[in-house]
């Protein structure tokens, strides 16, 4: 007789799949300071930042948005890695799959999952393409702009090579992997550095009095590049917190702070977004505004740092997608029964291949990020609201892990409807079809309210947990009488 | 053996760092910098694999 028999169900399998991240880590495998620097300098330095920087150009922002507003909106994101995601983390130790199981029920933890997937594929597709605009330069293949519907087919050939080799080395290799981009990091920080200061004198910019005035006339200019919206102080700081809010409000890393001493730990996050997403975005930022004609990531970084700064490109874009397709199959194999695990991240590899291939998913990753950061923090807010607030209020923590109820109707409505309030503040505006469906029909405040995506953290997290706090008031009220 | 090691990889990195000021300062042309910058490079790829820790954190 077998003891230990094959998961059948669906929930079976995921719970079989997170297995050994069951238990709460032990006081003897807690960390300290330093690693927890050098993962997040690590992790926050990576190909996207080639792309975002460039964006807050072409998207004609002025010098002072793009360094007033980064600074605060880094400064509000490692608040939220600090106060929101680090405490909770410290006192649950376990990771968000684990939380969102006791919050939500395995329902939810598996469309968390499946839609999670989606995502990684978009962003190792994107990393990919950053990857690919580098790899070109020797073979003189021109990229594709940021108007292009597709790019030519020697490049997706090249882009097909790419993911392929990524791809096999995510199954073979992702420990390999971990640790080669690991070493990469110092000297990624380096390049960036270095081609930023030696660009400089080619805009003009000969000593450091000069610098303020150059980045305003001839970097950020104010003025967007035909075909980019206009962005402001507030999209910067917007963008700037809602770029990573997946891992801090959203509470992805629980899964890392869940090995941290202190939750004061939680600000080592700064480490990460202070050189990546302060200075490397502005320091691609410098490279995009010297380069004339291509401004794809290959040709910036070839500009700032000759085939070094093209070698940094191809590694960065490598060093994000190899994980995120381990991650995405790891998310796509509790829907997969009995399928090999190579087998799953091979199919991931070839839906990265075709993302890849979409040359609008560079020039809208901003979007995109935003995109994805609004969907899953509420599941984030839900996780920190139960565990400071319910017991409070008299109602129980992890009400749906407790009960062992399937799913969590509270969060399920309360995700559902922080969702729909944020697609129609912003839709009513933006899609044209909600535009015509609404017109004439609002009140003046709500015509009077027109949000921009990266304006809608903070209310689309108010209306989560309002709704989460209502629900479950509901919920466990209602199971007393 | 490792502090050895150490010292040329982060010698590597400085390289570049100096290189790139010689450039603002124009003391240094750019395509003299760039075989700096893939010196130091090499310095760094060609070191780091013997020091630096290969252990990787469970949680990530």
């Amino acid at each position: 007789m077998n003891p230990d028999p094959a998961p059948t169900s669906l929930v079976q399998r995921l719970d079989a799949l997170y297995e050994y991240e069951r238990e709460p880590v032990t006081e003897g495998n807690l960390h300290g300071w330093k690693i927890f620097w050098a993962t997040f300098a690590g992790e926050h330095i990576a190909g996207t930042e080639f792309v975002l920087g460039p964006l807050f150009v072409l998207h004609g922002a002025t010098a002072t948005d793009v360094f007033a507003g980064l600074a605060i909106g880094n400064l509000l994101a490692v608040l939220s890695w600090a106060l929101l995601c680090a405490p909770v983390a410290v006192k649950t130790r376990l990771t968000i799959f684990w939380q969102i199981r006791q919050v939500g029920g395995p329902w939810l933890t598996f469309l968390y999952s499946s839609l999670f997937a989606v995502f990684l594929c978009l962003l190792a597709g994107s990393m990919i393409n950053v990857s690919v605009t580098a790899i070109t330069l020797p073979f003189h293949i021109p990229n594709p702009g940021p108007g292009a519907l597709f790019p030519s087919w020697s490049w997706v050939l090249l882009a097909a090579g790419v993911g392929a080799l990524i791809s096999v080395l995510a199954v073979m290799g992702f420990e390999g992997m971990a640790i080669f981009s690991k070493m990469c990091a110092p000297w990624m920080v380096t390049i960036f550095f270095v081609a930023a200061i030696a660009t400089l004198p080619s805009l003009g910019c000969r000593s450091l009095h000069d610098f303020w005035r150059v980045a305003n006339e001839k970097i950020w200019t104010g003025t967007p590049a035909p075909g980019f919206s206009h962005y402001h102080f507030w999209h910067i700081v917007g963008f700037a917190w809602l770029c990573n809010i997946t891992q801090h409000v959203g509470m992805a890393d629980l899964t890392i702070l869940r090995y941290a001493r202190k939750w004061q730990m939680g600000f080592t996050s700064s480490a990460g977004m202070y050189l990546g997403h302060f200075c490397a975005w502005i320091a691609s930022g410098i490279l995009c505004a010297a380069a004339v004609g291509d401004k794809s990531p290959g040709p910036i970084a070839f500009l700032g740092a000759g085939w070094a700064g093209a070698l940094c490109v191809v590694i960065a874009g490598w060093n994000v997608a190899s994980p995120t397709l381990y991650r995405a199959g790891l998310a796509l194999q509790i829907v997969t029964p009995g399928w090999k695990r190579w087998k799953v991240t091979l199919l991931i590899g070839v839906a990265i291949i075709l993302c890849a291939c979409i040359p609008a998913l560079l020039a809208n990753l901003d979007r995109v990020v935003g995109y994805n950061g609004l969907f899953f923090l509420p599941l984030g807010a839900f996780i920190f609201i139960d565990y400071w607030v319910l017991p409070k209020l008299g109602l129980q923590r992890s009400y749906a892990g407790r009960r062992g109820l399937p799913w969590s109707w509270p969060a399920a409505f309360a995700w559902g409807g922080a969702l729909a309030f944020s697609f129609f503040a912003y839709g009513k505006d933006n899609y044209a079809w909600l535009q015509r469906l609404v017109a004439g029909h609002l009140p003046a405040w709500a015509e009077a309210y027109r949000p921009d995506l990266f304006y809608l953290v903070l209310p689309e997290w108010i209306v989560a947990i309002a709704l989460y706090l209502l629900f479950s008031l509901l919920q466990q009220k209602s199971s007393r009488a | 053996m490792k502090l050895l090691l150490q010292t040329v990889s982060f010698a590597g990195l400085a390289a570049m760092f100096g290189a790139a000021i010689a450039v603002f300062n124009g003391a240094l042309s750019r395509d003299a910098y760039y075989l700096w910058a893939l010196g130091g490079t090499a310095a760094w790829f060609g070191t780091v694999p013997f020091w630096m820790k290969r252990r990787l954190q469970r949680s990530t």
